[in-house]
């Protein structure tokens, strides 16, 4: 192997399970390990099932203005931002309707299981517009919302991380980070698109120059109820429920991991006729029949 | 005092210069990125029947193909360059721990997997 074409790669825990980034030239360990150290603290900062990180004290906190740190107010910029774009069908406060559907510890404990679903609060189940009550004040560094109103990173939070890593990356000619699905890539890459069902292969690839990829899907991160349905962790914020939509998956490209994983999650929310007005940089989708529909970008 | 303000001017000068570098460089990587998405489709997408269990019959369908069209530019605000600028040095000094991961060997044709996140 040629020098061009080695790189170097890194793995390590984060998210709850392993985050890869890889770089090319001489000072890629040196890149490596700072762009590990950006993801690692996006995912300490962010999980819900450490109560002593920062998003976890700021869902405990009764108060409805609060101070909190940088990284944490970065994150729901993000989010608020994402939730704009999607009108509201990416929404980081339904972490109630995300426990009450099952998913109420790590994915380690929670896959596999059999977990039934259970009642909601009705004071706390109002999930539709909730994110537009979300004030932040950066001069400050202050968060305002209802009391009681709690927030999930979940796959923005990852995006997050991969377009923070990217920054210190593009130091590299040619590189790449995986955070669990949302993808960074720069230099020219190629990247698989996996099947929505485990161990069956691949379904595309793209070669990517320089951009993003987010995947989203029903079918992995799912878990069987009592009566014989199953459940998921993808939550409707027009239903407070599980989405029950045409597709089980959906790829969007896209500038950035955070817009990518938007677009994708919003094209699975509404289904295979919107899904081309969700995907202008291009995408894959897979639908609950098992056709796969590719969608071309507005850029060619 | 003269040399202490030609000093000023130079530095300023030099910021400058590298403020428009970087400006130069994020437009050229956001030209970049409208070039890459124009051939992503074109040339290299190879979507494999038969990769779900049990759906081997099932045709592999195209939704819609739109014309191509210009990407917009990205303009970044000095003000913001500015900030950005003193996050990373507030970043370069804070102590941090270093995440406990292995190193391994890849190589450029080695595809990155995107999976269900």
């Amino acid at each position: 192997m040629s020098d061009e074409q080695s790189l170097l790669g890194y793995s390590f825990p984060a998210f709850g399970s392993k985050v890869r980034i890889e770089a090319s030239g001489p000072a890629a360990e040196g890149i490596l390990l700072a762009a590990a150290r950006e993801v690692k603290k996006v995912s300490e900062t962010l999980t819900r099932f450490d109560p002593t990180s920062p998003l976890c004290q700021l869902n405990a906190d009764r108060r409805s203005e609060v101070q909190v740190e940088p990284l944490l107010l970065d994150f729901i910029d993000r989010a608020l931002e994402a939730s704009r774009m999607t009108d509201g069908l990416i929404d980081p406060t339904l972490l109630p309707e995300l426990e009450a559907a099952g998913y109420r510890e790590t994915w380690s404990r929670v896959g596999g299981r059999v977990i039934d679903g259970e009642g909601l609060d009705r004071t706390e189940s109002n999930p539709d517009k909730r994110w537009r009550e979300i004030h932040v004040d950066h001069q400050a560094g202050t968060v305002t919302r209802p009391p009681g109103v709690r927030f999930d990173a979940g796959g923005i939070g990852k995006g997050m991380a991969a377009d923070m890593a990217a920054v210190i990356l593009e130091e590299a000619s040619v590189w790449s980070v995986d955070c669990l699905g949302d993808i960074r890539v720069g230099g020219g890459r190629l990247v698989e698109i996996a099947s929505p069902e485990r161990d069956a292969g691949q379904l595309a690839e793209f070669q990517i120059e320089d951009g993003a990829l987010a995947t989203s899907g029903t079918t992995r991160r799912s878990w069987k109820r009592s009566d014989g349905s199953r459940a998921h962790h993808l939550i409707d914020p027009r239903t407070g429920q599980p989405s029950q939509g045409d597709l089980v998956q959906v790829s969007a490209l896209a500038p950035t991991a955070v817009e990518a994983e938007a677009r994708a999650k919003a094209a699975l929310l509404t289904g295979l006729d919107q899904a081309q007005g969700w995907l202008p940089h291009g995408g894959i989708a897979v639908d609950s029949k098992g056709h796969l529909h590719l969608f071309r970008g507005d850029h060619g | 005092m003269n040399d202490e303000k030609l000093d000023r001017k130079q530095l300023a000068a030099i910021r400058m210069d590298a403020r428009r570098q970087r400006i130069t460089r994020i437009r050229k990587r956001t030209a970049l990125f409208a070039i890459s998405l124009a051939v992503i489709f074109t040339a290299l997408v190879i979507a494999r029947q038969g990769a779900i269990p049990g759906l081997s019959e099932q045709p592999v369908q195209v939704a819609s193909l739109s014309a191509p069209q210009t990407a917009p530019v990205v303009e970044y605000e000095e003000d913001d360059e500015e900030e950005d600028d003193d996050d990373y040095e507030k970043q370069a000094v804070a102590p941090q721990a270093q995440p406990a991961g292995q190193f391994y060997s890849s190589d450029t044709a080695a595809p990155v997997q995107s999976s269900q996140s």
